[in-house]
């Protein structure tokens, strides 16, 4: 045994690495010279049989080779896992594999992210009843009983049990949020400020861009000194980061029962950039939203003081501003649940 | 409501082309929905608001244009002809007090019948209406100019001596109407009639016997003021909507009635010739005292967040018709013009102020919001209204990895959707409603099925072959005690598993893939203490039907679907899986706050068990053996295989288990594993009459 063995084993070695055809043909390499029992290890067993002076140059000889088997065969490993990429029989073309995943329904969606930039401005998302009372729906908010202000506002009434009729008028579904605003005040005092999404209900036949149920958003800010310019402000905020810092914004002067002054809010048309197309009807305008400053009778409904505090409210529909967004053309397929359509999102 | 370009300058000078001064309006709450051109004049469509009756004519629409370009408003009343007459010689009766508060009636004698003179023609076409004759249409000129309604009868067709009433009809009374409809009256709707018929609908729309027509010679022309409410409750009972009505529903101006009388004797004296017998007026109540509000000019700013001087409030407000009576430093009393019952506080006050200014001119400016998170849990109007949110998000978002598609369904269903169902009648416990336009509107959901149910047989129907969804929303009960509304989720799955040409096997959806994501969602939950137990008894719409509980509490139903109901929806699939969970019950057991769990970094020792057990054995016994035996170091139990058939006696079935043994402090030693499993398996034996294989 000597140092010339050890090159003769280095040669055969390398011979045998270089002519392995696969991991595990080199796995076998591996074993037989650096396993638990392969050659290397049985040179560094027969060191005892050599003398005190030749063992240091034979041991570092013996280590060197180690060394440099080991790194050939990471460099051969090496080469196998780019082979296998660039094996002719491997088309990376082929599809990729999509994992079975839901999704939200798009107006979940919607409402999400309408809701997300009120709360990051510090309103709270709160939700009320379906069901609703006349009084909720109508004479709270200032909207007299027979008056045509209330043809905006057809509604679906209930029949209740016998007896059940509560002292604060019919039962109905609520043909907009705006309840929620009445119950909400008469819960907590100013300063107050929140966003309320949910279903409401009109009686209407439908077609592609009416429904009987579609989804509201409203909100309403109340404090001691909140005024239509901060509604401007804060609307005008939110529609640029619905809508994108580019869209414009105007607001027209509009008539609601529960609000004084009020104020529509259009921005220019997201799909022809306010030039003019067949969705804003060649006006460059689209309605988003009804606004304006809370009436005082809303407040004395509610026991708030109308001389103290001051307040806006807001409200939109989810269906149209998904609609607009996304292109979608008709409200049915909002509820029609194809998985076809709800997958998209 | 249409007006015409040149009809506004008859009233006020205007300079802005037709197109900008359509902006204009539209900017200032006259939306102008269209603008045509016809011939040489120019028609505007405008959207009217139901506050504005005002606008809803030629001289309201012009005196809002005089204030917005600060033109002249030039509106001179007719010559008075009242004064030369008798008023008493025509007898007029009020006989329903409280639903017409005045009443002029004004007779001519010897007019010509002819058409009308081709301006004022041309003017009615281009606004949409059908010239008819001379006299007739200049009723409707002066409507459309001055807001007031009005109407002529043919004289000669009233019984004499003339005597006219303003009374509610009786039941049943009838009259043909001038669309030549007959129709049938009630108490609750107010007439004109004579010594014995009605000859009118107050209000709304004129009798055919009493028409005029080319023979006739003598008229009585109708200007009044009748109550809203009583006009629109007559409106909704004909379901008949009039231009007369659609303007009495919404508040005249009570000094219309003589201003439009004087516009229209005017132009029938000049156009239909006839002298004028005699104008009588009947006056019920003393006009309400007028209106004057105290307007603050501070407060302007404290409303609008911009400060407007207070020269120019009043210039404003003057524009408008409006009086300022007094002015005491910085306070202003206003009386609002006739026209505008719409004003009565100053918060009115203020948007006519910002109208005019210009909403484009009020700047935009942040509010300061005071940090504050309402719980929503603790809302004294809203209580149960609002699920926990936190619960929402973890629900929606697990379902969503999960492979559950989110769907939303109507509320408002028919009352057949309702028996398809549960296959049979229901008779209670639904809320209906009373005035549903299509059987679609019908009923109140009590559950979510008949919405998932649709969504699978609609799917289906169009190859989407795995079928996924779930549904968050809101079911509707009533009973002795009132109604109530939940919160509710829905789930459905059928067809086939998720498959792709890497793993190209296809196998069915199982009752047990529901099982799982709905136990996966109650882990995210933080819900552990759940399980799934037999029914007594089938509950429709399942076949087979399993109660989930945590504890001992029901919180929902899990099953698979009964044949007779698939049947009802069409739907081909033979298995469908369905559950319905109570949202408020899964509120009630959330925990929120999740707690670390420590894993070994020890390794585990794994032991796998086969066993045949019989068909009435349930797995959960074999479970509660193994983790009591094994509390200390058992980190695992899983089911690998379940296997019948061959080598499996009939009524048994074969099970293989893995255990996983660890240990949070130390490595397991195989002895002590030993000791465990044995047992395990002793006990297996013994207790449960399990053969180990």
């Amino acid at each position: 045994m000597s140092v010339s063995d050890i090159s003769n084993i280095a040669k055969a070695a390398e011979t045998d690495i270089n002519s392995s055809a696969d991991f595990a043909g080199l796995e076998f390499i591996r074993v037989k010279y650096l396993g638990r029992q392969g050659i290397v290890a049985g040179l560094f067993t027969d060191m005892r049989n050599l003398s005190q002076e030749e063992r240091p140059g034979f041991g570092k000889k013996l280590n060197e080779l180690k060394n440099s088997l080991t790194s050939l065969i990471k460099e051969k490993q090496a080469s196998f896992k780019k082979a296998s990429v660039i094996d002719n029989a491997f088309d990376p073309t082929l599809p990729g594999v999509a994992a079975d995943t839901g999704s939200l329904h798009i107006l979940t969606q919607t409402i999400e992210e309408i809701c997300e930039i009120f709360a990051k401005m510090g309103f709270s998302v709160i939700e009320g009843p379906e069901v609703e009372t006349e009084y909720n729906n109508f004479t709270g908010l200032n909207i007299p009983l027979e008056h045509p202000s209330r043809d905006a506002f057809d509604t679906f009434y209930l029949k209740g049990k016998n007896g059940q009729q509560k002292s604060d008028g019919k039962l109905l579904l609520r043909s907009h949020t705006s309840p929620v605003q009445v119950r909400l005040m008469k819960s907590v005092k100013p300063p107050v400020a929140a966003v309320v999404p949910g279903k409401v209900y009109r009686p209407d036949a439908t077609d592609a861009s009416h429904s009987f149920m579609f989804h509201q958003v409203e909100g309403f800010l109340v404090d001691e000194n909140i005024r239509f310019s901060d509604l401007k402000g804060v609307l005008d905020l939110f529609l640029h980061n619905l809508f994108g810092g580019e869209v414009k914004t105007r607001f027209r002067p509009h008539f609601f029962p529960f609000t004084e002054p009020s104020a529509e809010v259009d921005v220019s048309c997201i799909i022809c950039k306010g030039k003019g197309c067949s969705t804003c009807g060649r006006k460059g305008w689209l309605e988003i939203l009804g606004s304006g400053m809370i009436h005082p009778n809303v407040f004395k409904h509610v026991g708030y003081d109308p001389k103290k505090c001051t307040g806006f409210a807001f409200g939109m529909g989810v269906e149209r501003i998904a609609m607009l967004k996304y292109g979608i053309s008709d409200i049915r397929m909002f509820f029609e649940n194809d998985l076809r359509f709800l997958k998209q999102f | 409501m249409k007006v015409t370009y040149s009809w506004l300058k008859d009233y006020v000078e205007i300079k802005l082309a037709p197109e900008k001064l359509a902006d204009l309006l539209t900017m200032a709450g006259l939306e102008v929905t269209s603008l045509e051109k016809i011939e040489d004049d120019w028609v505007f469509e405008i959207e009217i608001t139901s506050n504005r009756p005002d606008w809803l004519s030629v001289i309201g629409v012009a005196r809002e244009i005089a204030a917005l370009t600060k033109a002249k408003f030039h509106h001179a009343r007719g010559k008075d002809y009242f004064g030369k007459f008798k008023t008493k010689d025509l007898v007029i009766k009020i006989t329903d007090k409280e639903s017409c508060s005045q009443y002029r009636g004004t007779i001519i004698e010897g007019v010509k019948i002819g058409p009308a003179p081709s301006w004022m023609q041309k003017r009615l076409k281009a606004i949409g209406l059908r010239p008819v004759n001379n006299i007739v249409d200049i009723t409707n000129y002066c409507l459309y100019e001055t807001g007031q309604p009005l109407h002529a009868f043919d004289l000669d067709k009233l019984d004499s001596p003339v005597e006219v009433t303003v009374r509610r009809a009786k039941d049943k009374e009838v009259i043909v109407t001038l669309d030549g409809i007959q129709r049938e009256l009630n108490k609750d709707i107010l007439v004109i009639a004579d010594n014995n018929k009605a000859i009118a609908v107050a209000g709304i729309i004129g009798g055919a016997g009493t028409e005029v027509d080319c023979d006739t010679k003598n008229i009585l022309l109708e200007a009044a003021e009748f109550d809203a409410v009583r006009v629109r409750r007559g409106t909704k009972i004909l379901g008949l909507s009039t231009d007369s009505s659609y303007r009495f529903e919404r508040n005249i101006d009570p000094c219309g009635v003589d201003n439009a009388t004087l516009r229209a004797i005017e132009l029938i004296q000049d156009f239909a010739g006839g002298n004028i017998i005699l104008s009588s007026f009947e006056k019920v109540k003393e006009r309400k005292k007028e209106v004057s509000i105290e307007l603050c000019v501070g407060d302007v700013e404290r409303i609008l967040g911009l400060k407007i001087n207070q020269t120019n409030i009043k210039q404003i407000l003057s524009a408008l018709g409006f009086k300022i009576n007094k002015t005491k430093q910085g306070v202003l009393i206003v009386v609002p013009a006739s026209s505008r019952k719409d004003v009565t506080c100053k918060e009115d006050l203020i948007e006519e102020i910002a109208r005019i200014y210009g909403y484009g001119n009020i700047p935009s400016t942040i509010p300061y919001i005071l940090p504050r998170i309402i719980d929503a849990q603790d809302l004294r109007y809203l209580k149960g209204q609002n699920l926990n949110s936190a619960l929402v998000k973890i629900v929606r978002k697990k379902l969503g990895a999960l492979g559950y598609s989110e769907v939303i369904n109507y509320s408002l269903i028919s009352e057949e959707a309702l028996e398809k169902n549960n296959n049979k009648r229901i008779d209670v416990d639904i809320l209906r409603t009373t005035n549903p336009l299509s059987k679609e509107q019908e009923v109140l959901r009590t559950d979510l099925y008949g919405g998932l149910f649709t969504n699978v047989a609609y799917n289906l129907n169009r190859k989407n072959n795995q079928i996924k969804i779930f549904e968050l929303g809101k079911v509707f009960k009533q009973d002795n005690s009132g109604y109530s509304e939940s919160f509710s989720l829905g789930f459905a799955a059928c067809g086939r598993m998720h498959h792709d040409w890497q793993r190209p096997d296809t196998s069915s959806i199982t009752f047990f893939d529901l099982k799982g994501s709905i136990e996966a969602m109650l882990s995210a939950l933080g819900i552990d203490d759940f399980k799934f137990a037999t029914r007594a008894s089938a509950l429709a719409p399942y076949a087979v039907a399993f109660d989930i509980l945590v504890g001992q509490r029901i919180i929902g139903t899990i099953g698979e679907v009964a044949g007779d109901i698939l049947d009802n929806y069409s739907i081909k699939e033979k298995q469908v899986f369905l559950a319905e969970i109570s949202a408020d019950e899964l509120a009630r057991y959330f925990q929120p706050s999740k707690k670390f769990m420590p894993y070994s970094a020890y390794p585990s020792i794994k032991r796998d068990i086969s066993l045949l057990i019989a068909d009435s054995l349930e797995y959960e016994n074999i479970v509660r053996v193994i983790s009591s035996l094994g509390k200390a170091i058992i980190s695992n139990i899983t089911l690998l295989e379940q296997y019948t058939g061959k080598h499996v006696p009939q009524g048994f079935k074969n099970l293989l288990v893995s255990l996983e043994y660890g240990s949070c402090t130390r490595t397991l030693k195989d002895r002590e594993v030993d000791i465990v499993h044995n047992d395990i398996l002793r006990e297996l034996t013994e207790k449960l009459e399990v053969k180990i294989r």
